[in-house]
């Protein structure tokens, strides 16, 4: 499903008018490797700024890889990314409207985006706020919602980036159950958190991102 | 579809902000009020064939270089919108292509700003300046051409924010040069000799001449069709430019990402 192969990814740092001519390269991944099979749940901590977002973001498609490989089988739209971030939803709009609107770029037709957010909605326990507007949830209702774009979006590998932060109890279970549905059908996910074990999910392979590399840590049998 | 999408997203988003919509008309009043009476205290006015005066003159001149401006800044303003906001990212993390999302934002602002120039080319009929229905009908295929080739230039610049996030030059430059010598509010033959042909550059010199031919002169569009060739050649140019700027910077934010920073 995912083969990450001697991946590099420097990012250009441009400090003043000198710096604009030659910009700073700042290596944040280093001859990374990773392989995820269908059925699997892997698990990446990490220290803040170690890259756990970075590689997320590349194998997303979102920033591009310096040097190395990241193949994906199934084509685009295959992978769905969720990032622990409110300001990725227009605020004055409803749920219900940034949930159209972002499922329809995923393709999808409006008769099918309507019963699927309502499905969806009603899974990650936010169907009742659905018509209210963005600006009026709380953080962890904001996250939920979060969670139901990339479900639109009928991922099959599935990048989760601190996707629990601010939820609670049920909100986390919610989450764990939609990972692990993913899983049974055969689709895999990438669980970054900072957390040892993810409760509910079970995970394949559990890896520390320590100086741009992938050090694993546990393997269950 | 994805076009629909984001005019109805926009649609939503304009209706509540009332008061920033409403003004975005009212400014236009405003203006061409300002013209009406400018034209009062230049009687005797006359440019080529044109009978109408100088309000019939300008305010064709201004709704063409107004039309410009907001097809400039549309998609720009869109991409720079949406990276403020975080919802570039959002976006770009689904499998629509880039070139599909910068078309599909400036939808609603490029559709706002045809709508501007009809309210202004209405606004004009009500004050006196008198449109046949043939010079509307023969208008609309310059208007169609013109808009093509704004939007254009509007994705370039909406390419320029995705990599430089602000302080656009090229809608700067290109707005602020063809303000000052398309003839917009005077006659290119009022610039002095020697920087005419910078008008000659301009796709907009072209727009208005031709605008104002249909419309004012009561010509047909053989009799502009130099100005509509050469608008032709505008969008051809602007077209392939505008996709090579935007396959550019989808390589550039790619290599440090899409946020606003």
């Amino acid at each position: 499903m995912l083969r990450v192969d001697g991946l590099r990814k420097d990012f250009l740092l441009y400090r003043g008018w000198r710096g604009f001519l030659r910009p700073e390269r700042r290596t944040v991944l280093r001859e990374l490797d990773l392989f995820v099979e269908p059925g699997q749940v892997v698990s990446i901590a990490g220290a803040n700024g170690s890259g756990k977002t970075t590689l997320l973001k590349v194998i997303a498609g979102l920033l591009a890889e310096s040097a190395g490989s990241v193949q994906v089988t199934g084509g685009p739209g295959v992978v769905g990314i969720t990032v622990a971030d409110s300001r990725s939803f227009y605020w004055r709009l409803t749920c219900r409207t940034n949930l159209e609107f972002f499922g329809a770029l995923t393709g999808r037709s409006p008769a099918m985006l309507s019963s699927q957010i309502e499905e969806f909605s009603e899974r990650l326990g936010i169907r009742g706020q659905l018509d209210d507007p963005f600006l009026t949830l709380s953080s962890g209702q904001m996250q939920r919602l979060a969670i139901v774009r990339t479900l639109l979006s009928k991922p099959r590998l599935w990048l989760l980036d601190e996707a629990t932060r601010s939820l609670d109890e049920a909100g986390c279970n919610a989450v764990a159950g939609e990972v692990e549905r993913l899983r049974s059908s055969g689709g895999a996910a990438i669980w970054i958190s900072h957390d040892r074990t993810i409760p509910g999910v079970r995970c394949a392979s559990s890896y520390i991102l320590q100086e741009g590399r992938l050090v694993l840590r546990e393997e269950e049998p | 579809m994805i076009l629909g999408a984001f005019l109805r997203r926009d649609w939503a988003l304009r209706l509540s902000y009332r008061l920033d919509f409403v003004w975005h008309i009212g400014s236009l009043v405003f203006f061409g009020l300002m013209l009406f009476f400018l034209s009062a205290a230049l009687p005797g006015f006359s440019e080529g064939r044109v009978v109408d005066g100088y309000f019939a003159f300008a305010i064709v001149g201004y709704a063409m270089a107004d039309a410009m401006w907001a097809s400039l800044r549309s998609f720009a303003n869109a991409i720079r919108h949406d990276q403020v906001v975080g919802t570039l990212e959002a976006m770009m993390s689904t499998s629509t292509p880039l070139w599909k999302l910068v078309l599909s934002s400036g939808g609603y602002p490029f559709l706002f700003a045809a709508a501007r120039l009809g309210l202004m080319l209405a606004m004009a009929s009500a004050l006196g300046v008198g449109f046949s229905m043939r010079q509307i009908v023969l208008a609309l295929p310059v208007l169609f051409l013109s808009l093509a080739v704004f939007a254009s230039l509007g994705v370039i610049s909406a390419a320029m924010i995705l990599i430089i996030k602000q302080g656009d030059p090229v809608a700067a430059v290109i707005g602020a040069v063809s303000y000052l010598f398309s003839g917009t509010l005077y006659p290119v033959s009022a610039l002095p000799d020697g920087l005419e042909w910078i008008a000659r550059l301009l796709p907009l010199t072209y727009s208005i001449d031709a605008m104002r031919g249909v419309l004012l002169d009561n010509g047909s569009l053989g009799d502009v069709s130099g100005s509509i060739a050469a608008l032709g050649v505008s969008l051809v140019i602007c077209s392939a430019l505008a996709a090579l700027a935007l396959r550019f910077a989808h390589r550039v934010v790619r290599v440090n990402g899409i946020r606003q920073y």
